[in-house]
């Protein structure tokens, strides 16, 4: 019996999150005319921002967060890492209610959010990294360990001693992120961590998250399709508060058809639709171009003999192409939006 | 050395740092420090060569009761108030629940470490201006019955802070609290007139109200104008025991508020 419970509690421990119908509910209060502004009592609007969302996260795991404005991407970070409390379901971070034991989790967790921060902001780094290893109990020798390593990944050591308030964005952000690390956190949650950075300060960010990848449980939100396809293993996408898709970040671009033949013309389609016959091919068309969807089915070979023959004087050139993961990321969301 | 120490005394520290980085801005209120005593003085020179009867304090105890009252205005913790109505309106005030020590605590110790700047430094002037025109007229005994008093007003007057600063989320704007809090200050606390030139109601509203003991009492005791040292502590305790629970009230409904609204 002993052992079965033991048993437990270690599958407990590989989901580090557990969220079962998470819901969260806002009021808005609406404001529409000017007499509005002077009610006492404005009408409540409640709006649903995150709607029953169920997810789990495994230990090491590196999940990227990604939707349009307002999907719920923050608010779903927000009560992971306690600072917001649910409406209804249940959530369970590193095996603690993350609301209710938020003083537990602190020590556990560590986050970054790029619009906020968490530097003491008229001292130096230094000193900010001083109040952590002693806030978090960092032993000297780690903590001296840890501040080499992270200056010379991240390329700290050029401001570490200025005071925040005159670092750079891009610098600022380096040492927050390094912040994050001084001690050893559990999961990290990264709110928007590339927002406004150049490439070069973007590089040695993905260098870094690169290097703690599989040790670390990350979590990761961004507007930046590059940022999940170079950081993160499991891409969920957010609309509208509910998770739309869930998959490994691979699989993102085989949503669509990885193939495409695209077929381009030397006129505007709209001229010669009358003599192009693609009745039996899944298509779609581009300007110039016809874009074929290269299933199993379709023989290439034959496909590309019979356009050349049929409309020799017609076709430019043709080429096969895979779909980017940018692009499938974008026609997916839109898909979202048009099919509501 | 025991492990919070440490961090309480890196934090304070880093408040006394804080206040060395901006070395143009301590030489600027230096310098308004001396032109509100110089306008104090000759108001209240004007006063008593115009009445000869105030029998409360002789002019050269009213000039040392400014002077003390500029040195203690000095060390009071005044910006935590405005510093949480900044993070409240930027929506910052929720991530500081992040923290693994208490952002409350955190704040006290920095204010520690700052008021110990103003202290040392800031002061200085002051302290020679003091000696120059006034001499040493205070008794040992008297100073320490002022600084066992001061310790509790200062504690007071951080609360008093943090609850003007969490007040903050239900007006959002700061600048008709801020106001209103320099309008309680400067009315109720002697910070500018000594509460027993008020007309005799006002004086003895004023005396039963905690906020004598952040400026007017304090200063009385130092220059040995009140002797009721063991009744002033105790109610001293009683008003901070008063002031922590409303604050506590506040903090909790604000903080339900915080973490189911979003701020």
């Amino acid at each position: 019996m002993k052992l079965l419970n033991g048993l437990e509690d270690r599958g407990a421990i590989m989901d580090v999150i557990n969220i079962k119908d998470l819901n969260k509910e806002f009021k808005i209060s609406e404001k529409k005319t000017f007499r509005d502004y002077f009610k006492i009592k404005t009408n409540k609007k409640t709006i649903k921002s995150v709607n029953s969302i169920s997810l789990k996260v495994k230990k090491g795991e590196t999940v990227g967060l990604i939707g349009l404005n307002g999907a719920g991407k923050s608010t779903l970070i927000k009560m992971m890492t306690g600072i917001l409390a649910q409406t209804s379901g249940e959530i369970e971070v590193l095996g603690n209610n993350p609301f209710e034991d938020r003083i537990i989790n602190n020590r556990k967790i560590s986050t970054v959010f790029g619009q906020r921060c968490k530097l003491r902001w008229d001292v130096s780094p230094m000193e900010s990294f001083f109040l952590i290893k002693d806030m978090y109990g960092v032993s000297k020798d780690d903590f001296e360990d840890r501040i080499n390593y992270l200056s010379s990944i991240l390329g700290l050591s050029d401001f570490i001693n200025n005071p925040v308030r005159t670092l750079s964005l891009g610098q600022r952000m380096r040492a927050e992120l390094a912040s994050a690390f001084l001690y050893e956190p559990e999961i990290i949650f990264l709110d928007e961590p590339t927002i406004g950075l150049d490439i070069i300060t973007k590089d040695s960010i993905y260098n870094f998250l690169d290097s703690i990848k599989n040790k670390t449980t990350i979590i990761l939100t961004t507007h930046d399709f590059d940022d999940i396809e170079k950081i993160c293993d499991r891409v969920v996408v957010l609309h509208k508060g509910r998770i739309i898709h869930d998959s490994p970040t691979n699989n993102i671009s085989n949503i669509y058809d990885t193939k495409m033949l695209e077929v381009v013309f030397k006129y505007n389609i709209k001229s010669i639709e009358n003599k192009l016959d693609f009745k039996d091919y899944k298509y779609y068309i581009e300007g110039n171009t016809i874009k074929i969807d290269l299933d199993k089915n379709v023989n290439k070979s034959e496909l590309i003999k019979e356009i050349y023959l049929k409309y020799e004087d017609l076709v430019d050139y043709v080429q096969i192409t895979k779909i980017s993961f940018k692009d499938s990321l974008k026609y997916f969301l839109n898909e979202q939006l048009v099919g509501e | 050395m025991s492990h919070s120490f440490k961090i309480k005394a890196r934090l304070i520290r880093i408040g006394f740092l804080v206040n060395q980085m901006y070395k143009e801005a301590i030489t600027v209120k230096i310098i308004s420090n001396f032109l509100f005593i110089i306008m104090q003085y000759y108001i209240w020179k004007s006063i008593y060569t115009t009445n000869s009867n105030i029998n409360i304090f002789s002019f050269k105890e009213m000039f040392s009761y400014v002077i003390i009252a500029q040195i203690l205005s000095n060390i009071y913790p005044m910006q935590v108030s405005s510093k949480i109505g900044s993070l409240v309106k930027s929506g910052d005030i929720s991530f500081t629940l992040l923290n693994p020590m208490s952002f409350i605590k955190q704040l006290f110790f920095e204010n520690i470490g700052s008021s110990i700047f103003k202290l040392a430094i800031l002061n200085l002037p002051m302290y020679i201006l003091y000696m120059i025109f006034i001499g040493f007229n205070l008794t040992f005994v008297n100073i320490v019955k002022f600084l066992i008093i001061f310790v509790f007003s200062y504690g007071f007057y951080f609360i008093f802070e943090l609850v003007f600063g969490i007040l903050s989320f239900y007006t959002t704007s700061q600048w008709g609290l801020q106001s209103f809090k320099y309008a309680i200050i400067t009315l109720l606390s002697g910070r500018i007139i000594p509460v027993d030139f008020y007309p005799k109601i006002l004086a003895k509203i004023f005396k039963f109200l905690p906020f004598k003991y952040m400026y007017n009492a304090p200063i009385s005791i130092i220059l040995g104008k009140d002797n009721q040292f063991i009744q002033m502590i105790s109610m001293q305790i009683i008003n901070l025991f008063l002031m922590f629970i409303i604050y506590k009230v506040f903090y909790k409904k604000t903080l339900k508020r915080l973490t189911i609204q979003g701020g």
